[in-house]
């Protein structure tokens, strides 16, 4: 299944090639491309590492290597009063895995539906789901303020200054996408695998939480990763519902740091932050890693 | 009685004080019992303030809810406060007290969102007259200042030890000191109108008048207006002024030893202690034979929604509570600024060389317009600026290409 | 959220029947919960939404023959109340005056102008205030002069002075004949009920009540809803409501300090249409969108999918680790990364400069500031699209792949012939989400360059977009025009809904692969 590198390694081709250059076309390439890219993608972290780690670090007179090393930043980001860094840890995660999870579910319901189900309306909705995710998002602020101000007046636990409110939110924001890229993996799924098991009687409902689901954990994994990271990072939502500083999630509480006049040495503490913040994304991420590169067996695909 | 009672704290607060035991002695003995230590609040006054004040706000409301009896919340809004305020209280919602900076004023009250408040003549007495005007639009006080503050010049006084009498001087001095930089003064690729007004009002610019007030008469375009920007193309010609130096960096900048001199605000004293530099205070100096420099002076005040659920309290609160010396000083030993309430900020600068020296840069601030026109001049103005000082317009042709498109962009709404 | 496990388990086995009995059972009560504060608020229209919601998912659950409605009703209500409302809302925004000047309804409008004509009556006298309850049930303003000391009882027919009074140290009366007084508990409960009481002490004077004070203020404007106007007598104005524009105006044609929210019609997308500013620039705008959109996107998946098919190999070394660094930049808060590149790029002091020894003015030139931004903007895009590769490389079927290696395609000609081909039919209809995305990416231009360069009287800069040139129209004048930034907003989406819904028709054959 995941071996696009096969046809390399097959024993069609004789074995001409010194060692070397074999494990330069095999393997070799791939280091270097891998390596080429991370360069690529860390050289602004290092940034933020290295003033992370610099007790004077600021946001421009960091350079590329700290000047000097402390973990003063650290230190401050978990004592200072103003800045409950374990309380924004706790909201964040409290939001975003409920929120992630409970829109995945949904978003695979919808995927399964479009996948497998021939109905009327079908492209159309489809499309409209595809397109809605255009609307240019700007005034989305104001309407939703109107609207959780109109639910929190019948149902507080559910309006603004609330966590469920907000998790309400972003379990609608993160449908479109998941829809799309988990109806894309359902279609390679065989229908012949569906066709057999109805055929031993199972119900729609057993071939997608006993078959399809399990079949889909790769990208089950990855939408999960994607709704997780979106919501953490959000900050013009949670900031308008979330006004209390120890309700606050890391991304508006990080951001008090930056704010316009705070002291430039406060962007050492939010590169602390930030980097555990990121820490926390990339453990979520390896300890996905093993559904998303070996979630399938290659017999169950091939039917 | 004389009528000053109403404006000095400790006697109106002792009177609620009493006023409250009363209360006790009547129908609701517990609710109204200030020394109880589970008190029960009967109303609720929510604020909006912004990240900088929230933490200090906080500690300041609990005096105000044990005399007055009223649960005071104090809500953060990170970055999008004005915004936020604003989405709430057109819905009838928000908080029912709101701290923001006077600048805002004009947007508010022409959206209907705050509510004018009256202050006695005794307590316009005891502020900071300029501080008043900050907020009045049309006529009427929007807002019960509470803090002032403008920018100034920060020296570095192992690098430079004179205080330069003029713009001139200090450009010398921060050639003599031989750092990288003459001069801090951020501009950014955009340009930065608030930084650069000091320098542009000695060479005789000017906005909206001599009030401030009047969106017909821009200012960016007039001689005076014209000067100040050849000023900026000579100034980046010599390299003084660079758009490579921005609000992020100047600071630190100055903070490493890049230059001797910084123009900023007291938010950038923090980082100059923390590192453990010496320095000084001091206002910005003109240009040699011009207008001193008046920085823009920014207040910050409490505004009433005209949305607030608990008006009355609302009201107690702003025109009575915040205009005590006493929460004035802890709020500006907590800040780091200006008191509004002159005995206040007397008190406060005594012994504090830094306080002093920037009331000192402030001596001819002007408050930034309040009028929503003034929306309209911060892109355009930093444009010109920033094109001035990299050599890509003449100074004289940005200048009359800004206030040009300020003009139109008035017109226009 | 409904679970739906046991809901569509169907009633091929018991535990499912159970299961589906039971969560239908929560939604009821869930129901219930729901119904009751809109029916003690007599909320109808809230409650008749509420039960339509409640009975689309009885039937839904309860029905046999519509199957995909089972999977698809979740989702939809959540769809629709929040993506399509916002949008719809939005959409009814173009068709009004909303923004400064006019937030609020007519009534608040009326009452800012109003408020705004009290003054402090000059020599007027100022009070401590309690507040009074007679036998009746009748409040009073009860007031003690704090330049006189006397007291005084103001009702609506006026101040009547008062004898026997008690007061506290300050000055302030707790108790007067005739009257229960109010302590502080009491005043906070009812504090509503003083605001509605007036008292005139002349013909349009009265006592304002400020907090727990009081003074003399003079009323100087009144409205008249024969002439539907606003008049101040001291200034001898007369404001005559405009419907049409939601403003008080004088026959002069000033306008009052505040107006209120009307509908326009269609006055927004004429103006777009209309104006010069936003007509002129379109064309070389749009073209650089449109490449900055489709720029974003290939850098960014090439960038991502070469990560990952390079990653894609069993038995590589190190391949965990590749990929959790890989996303790190997905993993940094975006707009504080946007800061970090923006300083990288300053022309003096930047990083990137320093690096490649060069002199370059990157928000100076419009060539260099546009590749700054394609830079930045594939920096913190390509973690998605690698993301999405991996899931996708995951989903391609072996048997094709299979067929390759017999028929001897390797290397580049397998992955352009039959990798690339099958990733696509799965990846596009992300890509197209992910061009209409960058398209509008107001954040991206706005945190980075500003739409730089941009000189003094230019109209639009050499990286501004649709969205960032025609926003700086919206809200650059000295007021915010919302009613104007959403008639833009819609415009912007039917073009890029039309660019995607074609892209998506020309793809639209390769769905069926699998089927």
């Amino acid at each position: 299944m995941t071996r696009t590198a096969e046809p390399r390694r097959a024993p069609v081709r004789p074995k001409r090639r010194s060692g070397l250059a074999r494990w330069a076309g095999d393997t070799g390439w791939r280091h270097l491309m891998v390596v080429l890219v991370l360069v690529f993608a860390l050289v602004p972290i290092v940034y933020v590492v290295s003033a992370a780690f610099n007790p004077n670090g600021t946001l421009s007179t960091t350079s590329l290597l700290p000047s000097s090393f402390g973990l003063d930043n650290f230190e401050r980001l978990f004592t200072e009063p103003n800045v409950p860094f374990w309380h924004w840890f706790g909201n964040s995660l409290m939001i975003a895995v409920p929120a992630a999870f409970v829109s995945i579910f949904i978003s695979s319901l919808a995927a399964y539906a479009f996948s497998r189900f021939r109905f009327k309306g079908r492209r159309p909705m489809l499309l409209f789901l595809l397109l809605i995710q255009m609307f240019p998002a700007f005034l989305a602020v104001v309407a939703l303020y109107l609207i959780f101000g109109t639910i929190g007046d019948f149902y507080p636990v559910a309006g603004l200054n609330s966590k469920l409110g907000l998790m309400l939110v972003y379990m609608g924001g993160a449908l479109g996408v998941s829809t799309w890229l988990m109806k894309g993996f359902f279609d390679t799924i065989p229908k012949e695998l569906d066709e057999a098991a109805t055929i031993d009687g199972a119900s729609h409902a057993q071939i997608f939480f006993g078959m399809i689901l399990p079949l889909a954990a790769p990208i089950i994994a990855i939408s999960g990763i994607l709704a997780f990271v979106g919501t953490m990072n959000d900050f013009i939502l949670a900031s308008l519902f979330l006004t209390d500083r120890s309700e606050m999630t890391l991304a508006v509480g990080l951001k008090t740091l930056v704010a316009e006049h705070s002291p430039a040495s406060y962007f050492g503490l939010f590169a602390a932050g930030t980097l555990i913040t990121s820490v926390l994304t990339v453990t979520v991420f390896m300890s996905l890693q093993r559904y998303i590169v070996s979630g399938l067996t290659g017999g169950a695909v091939k039917g | 009685m004389r009528r000053r009672t109403i404006g000095t704290a400790a006697v109106s607060m002792a009177a609620l004080g009493a006023a409250a035991a009363c209360g006790s002695d009547d129908e609701s003995g517990e609710d109204g019992d200030t020394g109880s230590e589970q008190q029960e609040f009967s109303g609720e006054l929510v604020i909006w303030a912004d990240e900088t004040r929230t933490p200090v706000l906080k500690e300041f409301v609990a005096d105000f809810e044990n005399q007055v009896g009223v649960k005071v919340t104090v809500e953060e809004h990170v970055e999008t406060l004005r915004e936020d305020f604003l989405t709430a209280a057109e819905q009838g919602q928000g908080p029912d007290v709101l701290v923001g900076a006077h600048d805002w004023s004009g947007q508010l009250a022409a959206d209907g969102v705050i509510s004018p408040i009256t202050l006695t003549e005794d307590q316009q007495a005891a502020l900071n007259p300029a501080s008043i005007t900050a907020f009045t639009v049309d006529g009427n006080l929007y807002a019960a200042p509470y803090a002032v503050e403008n920018i100034g010049l920060i020296r570095n006084t192992a690098l430079a030890a004179e205080v330069p009498a003029t713009f001139e001087e200090l450009v010398a001095a921060g050639q003599d000191a031989g750092t990288e930089n003459v001069v801090l003064l951020p501009v950014g690729v955009n340009g930065d109108a608030y930084s650069a007004y000091p320098l542009f009002s000695s060479m005789g610019g000017y906005l909206f008048g001599a009030e401030g007030t009047d969106p017909g008469d821009v200012g960016v375009a007039s001689a005076g207006g014209i000067a100040a920007f050849e000023k900026f193309a000579e100034l980046g010609g010599s390299g003084v002024l660079s758009t490579s130096i921005d609000s992020s960096n100047a600071t630190p900048f100055f903070v490493e030893g890049k230059s001797a001199f910084l123009i900023s605000g007291p938010w950038a004293l923090i980082d100059a202690q923390n590192a453990g530099i010496e320095y000084e205070v001091t206002a910005i100096p003109g240009f040699e034979g011009q207008n001193p420099a008046a920085p823009f002076m920014g207040v910050q005040g409490f505004y009433v929604s005209a949305s607030a659920k608990n008006a009355l309290f609302a009201q107690e609160f702003v025109t009575n509570y915040v205009l005590t010396e006493d929460l004035q000083l802890k709020l500006a030993e907590a800040g780091g600024r200006l008191p509004a309430l002159t005995a206040a900020a007397e008190t406060y600068a005594e012994g504090n060389a830094d306080v002093q020296g920037f009331a000192a840069a402030g001596e001819h601030a002007v408050p930034m317009p309040n009028i929503p026109a003034m929306n309209a001049v911060w892109e355009p103005f930093g444009r010109a600026e920033a094109d001035s000082i990299d050599g890509v317009t003449p100074g004289e042709e940005a200048a009359t290409t800004a206030g040009q498109a300020i003009a139109d962009a008035i017109d226009a709404s | 959220m409904l679970d739906q496990r046991s809901q569509t388990a169907g009633s091929h086995t018991a535990a499912g029947l159970i299961a589906k009995i039971a969560v239908l059972a929560v939604v009821t009560a869930l129901a219930v919960w729901a119904a009751l504060p809109l029916i003690d608020a007599r909320a109808w229209w809230g409650l008749g939404a509420e039960a339509a919601a409640v009975a689309v998912i009885f039937y839904t659950y309860l029905q046999r023959r519509r199957i995909p409605l089972k999977y698809l009703v979740p989702g939809t209500l959540l769809l629709i109340a929040f993506q399509i409302l916002p949008v719809v809302l939005t959409i009814g925004t173009s068709f009004t005056n909303y923004g400064d000047g006019h937030r609020v309804g007519k009534d608040q409008a009326i009452e800012a102008i109003i408020a705004a004509g009290v003054q402090p009556t000059p020599g007027g006298n100022t009070y401590l205030l309690s507040v009074g309850e007679s036998a009746s049930g009748d409040l009073a303003l009860l007031l003690t002069d704090t330049d006189e000391g006397t007291h005084w009882a103001g009702t609506e027919e006026g101040l009547t002075a008062l004898d026997e009074v008690e007061t506290d140290q300050a000055g302030r009366i707790t108790a007067a004949e005739d009257y229960e007084v109010w302590g502080l508990a009491e005043l906070n409960e009812r504090h509503a009920e003083v605001a509605e009481l007036a008292v005139p002490t002349g013909e349009h004077s009265g006592i304002k009540v400020q907090g727990l004070s009081a003074f003399e203020g003079t009323s100087t404007r009144s409205y008249d809803a024969g002439c539907d106007c606003i008049t101040d007598d001291e200034a001898g104005i007369v404001w005559h409501a405009d419907d049409e524009t939601g403003t008080f105006v004088t026959e002069d044609g000033d306008e009052a300090l505040v107006g209120w929210r009307v509908g326009i019609g269609f006055d927004n997308y004429l103006q777009v249409l209309t104006d010069e500013d936003i007509r002129g620039p379109f064309f070389g705008v749009f073209v650089w969108n449109l490449a900055f959109g489709a720029g974003s996107v290939l850098l960014t998946f090439a960038l991502g999918l070469g990560a990952a098919m390079a990653l894609n190999r069993p038995g590589m070394r190190g391949t965990k680790l590749y990929r959790s660094v890989m996303i790190l930049p997905y993993a940094m808060p975006s707009f504080a990364m946007l800061l970090v590149w923006a300083q990288m790029f300053n022309r003096d002091y930047g990083v990137i400069n320093e690096l490649l020894g060069m002199n370059v003015d990157w928000y100076g030139q419009t060539w260099a500031a546009r590749a700054m931004v394609l830079i930045a903007n594939t920096w913190l895009g390509f973690p998605y699209m690698f993301l999405i590769s991996l899931g996708a490389l995951q989903a391609l079927p072996a048997d094709s792949l299979e067929a390759a290696k017999i028929d001897g395609a390797t290397g580049l000609t397998a992955f352009r012939k039959i990798t690339l081909p099958l990733l696509l039919v799965a990846l596009t209809p992300l890509l197209i989400s992910s061009f209409a995305f960058n398209f509008n990416n107001f954040n991206a231009i706005e945190l980075l360059s500003g739409g730089n360069p941009i000189n003094a009287g230019d109209t639009v800069g050499g990286t501004d977009l649709l969205i960032t040139y025609a926003f700086r129209q919206a809200f650059g004048s000295s007021s915010a025009d919302y009613g104007f930034a959403s008639a833009i907003s819609v415009f912007i989406f039917l073009i890029v809904a039309t660019i995607s819904a074609l892209m998506f028709r020309a793809t639209r054959s390769q769905e069926d692969v699998y089927s």
